[in-house]
């Protein structure tokens, strides 16, 4: 950690939360990994999930992104943001359902 | 993060320890670039990144249709047809694509107008403007090349309504032109150099303009805010470094970006439309695509028709030029937009202009302007938001204090010694309080416009078919709305006065006479 009240209750907690959300995403970003590689890429059905997966990826990632770059400048991790994005890789896998 | 070097036990997660690897083999932690200011974490100092990001996607999804794509008359239709139909992911492929090239052109322009206010073009900072406007040309001319590509309809009308416009120009440009996009004029000789174009000759000169541009990125950093540091909450004025936190920032906004891509691509699917016959297209009306048809509504008014389509790509030429020697032009050493009100109100005048030009060409396609029309729509924009602005800044921005900007000279690096001017507060709460008086004078002013011209319509049809009911009650309605609009105008200008008691002054200098009060 760069600086800071690196040992403080609340980082330490949300350091914990972080690297649990952290373990989720890899898992999720592998699991969508996989279904990419199960779709008919010549269906209009198959190309769209693959676009919502894909979408699915890049949200993952973007959460990934900043979880270790707050945690990193020993910032406190925003839950709004946390759950916004958890909040839209269920709702695309929802829609994923629909196509 | 824990220096390699020092042996440090500290606890790292899974993450950290993967970053840490490749920066300690690639060295990205060290001093490589120089550090960004904290406060440039904000999506409006990353709308060029992101139209880069835009690029790269293009790119990517441009290099796989190459695989099949056939630049020939005959067969660039089928070629493209064959995509569509029967290549893995070819319709995701063509859709991403085409809805990145609009994305990136808009967040070109919204790049463009966000420097223009906030002034980034001033020293030292002029070269930097110029490339940027090379850049979004070269961004439109991707647009330009590759909308013939399929080789529909829609596309070759467009394209061949643009080719027409070379005609117009000087004979001397307009041979070196047809000889650069048309060659001999031929069908064949026009999609292979437009494809030439497309693939090769744009995407290597953005990336040397990019490059230059990163180079003066990098000589002069990211520019401070215009209305100054003392805008910027205490807690953003530090710097950090472009590894890991702005490179890591950028990635989630592409991330994000990309993410918004797909999901695009799924809500609004592209159908490929039919093969352009000459048959065909002569039923057809020609539209150039949505980012050409501000360009085009111009030179659908009647004024411009036949000859005078020279004077009116003279005029288009004339506004690209005062944006690329922008720097030149506008040379004073305030950046704010609270000592810019002529820039300002014409930087206003021209997005509103272009967003007008654009909706009214998607309605009226095809259709000839009349003159007294353009005049109407155009002067009226432009009248409109002239005044909103000088009623901005005449009620509301020239009561903030104007010490403490932004100059176009020095920077956060510059000031880091501590030398230089201590900015002041710019009294945030006084223009936040303030801000509903710029709504409601925004709201007065739109509807006393709206009330107006209905007044005059009615007046025109009364003169035109003789009195009718239908045109007094439109007269009477107009007259009462205006009526209304002038009470409430006086109203709001009675509540700001509270605040200054200018027109309690005056009227009160108006009973005992200047003299007396001086």
């Amino acid at each position: 950690m760069r600086g800071g009240d690196a040992g403080a209750p609340h980082t330490s907690m949300m350091e914990t939360i972080g690297e649990r959300i952290v373990a989720l995403l890899l898992l999720l970003m592998a699991a969508t990994l996989v279904l990419l590689w199960s779709l008919n890429p010549l269906t209009t059905a198959g190309q769209d999930a693959f676009a919502i997966y894909l979408a699915v990826e890049f949200v993952a990632f973007a959460m990934l992104s900043y979880i270790y770059r707050t945690l990193n400048a020993d910032d406190r991790l925003s839950k709004i943001l946390l759950i916004a994005g958890c909040a839209l890789i269920a709702a695309l896998f929802f829609l994923s359902l629909t196509v | 993060m824990a220096d390699p070097q020092s042996g440090s036990t500290e606890k790292k997660t899974p993450v950290a320890k993967l970053v840490g690897w490749f920066d300690e083999r690639l060295g990205l932690s060290h001093e490589m670039l120089r550090p960004a200011p904290k406060y440039s974490i904000n999506p409006f100092y990353w709308l060029g990144a992101l139209a880069v990001v835009a690029f790269v996607i293009q790119g990517i999804s441009g290099t796989m249709m190459m695989l099949y794509y056939i630049p020939t008359p005959a067969l660039a239709y089928s070629s493209t047809q064959y995509i569509f139909q029967s290549v893995s992911y070819g319709q995701f492929l063509e859709t991403v694509h085409l809805y990145t090239a609009y994305a990136m052109i808009m967040l070109a322009f919204l790049h463009m107008m966000r420097g223009y206010f906030v002034s980034v073009h001033k020293k030292p900072r002029e070269l930097m403007w110029v490339v940027g406007m090379g850049m979004g040309f070269v961004t439109l001319a991707f647009g330009f090349t590759g909308y013939l590509l399929p080789w529909t309809v829609v596309s070759k009308s467009a394209t061949d309504v643009g080719i027409g416009m070379m005609d117009a120009l000087p004979p001397q440009l307009a041979s070196i032109l047809t000889f650069l996009v048309t060659g001999t004029g031929a069908d064949a000789s026009v999609i292979l150099r437009f494809y030439d174009l497309h693939v090769v000759v744009l995407p290597a000169a953005l990336l040397i303009l990019l490059v230059l541009k990163m180079y003066m990125l990098e000589t002069h950093g990211v520019a401070d805010p215009s209305r100054g540091l003392a805008s910027v909450p205490e807690k953003k004025r530090g710097l950090v470094p472009i590894f890991p936190d702005i490179s890591f920032y950028l990635l989630e906004l592409a991330a994000l970006f990309g993410a918004a891509m797909m999901l695009i691509s799924v809500a609004f699917p592209i159908a490929l439309p039919p093969e352009y016959t000459p048959l065909l297209a002569s039923q057809y009306v020609s539209q150039p695509d949505w980012y050409f048809l501000w360009i085009y509504q111009v030179l659908k008014i009647a004024i411009f028709e036949g000859p005078g389509l020279t004077i009116a790509l003279g005029v288009v030429s004339v506004i690209f030029l005062a944006l690329i020697v922008l720097p030149f032009i506008d040379k004073g050493q305030s950046r704010s937009f609270l000592t810019r009100k002529r820039f300002v109100t014409l930087g206003l005048i021209f997005s509103a202009e272009v967003i007008v030009l654009t909706v009214w060409g998607l309605l009226t396609p095809g259709k000839i302007i009349p003159n007294e029309q353009a005049v109407l729509v155009l002067g009226g924009t432009a009248l409109l938001v002239a005044l909103v602005s000088a009623g901005t800044y005449r009620l509301i921005f020239r009561r903030l204090p104007t010490t403490g900007l932004a100059t176009s000279s020095g920077g956060i690096l510059a000031r880091a010694d501590g030398t230089g001017p201590r900015p002041q507060s710019p009294a945030a709460s006084l223009m936040s309080a303030s801000l509903w008086t710029a709504g409601s004078f925004v709201v007065l002013v739109g509807m006393s416009a709206y009330f107006i011209g209905g007044t005059f319509n009615a007046m025109a049809l009364v003169m035109a078919q003789g009195p009718s009911s239908g045109a007094f009650l439109l007269l009477a309605t107009s007259v009462g709305g205006l009526s209304l609009v002038t009470l409430a105008s006086a109203y709001l200008l009675y509540r700001l006065d509270l605040g200054s008691g200018m027109i309690k002054r005056r009227v009160h200098a108006f009973e005992i006479g200047w003299r007396e009060l001086e």
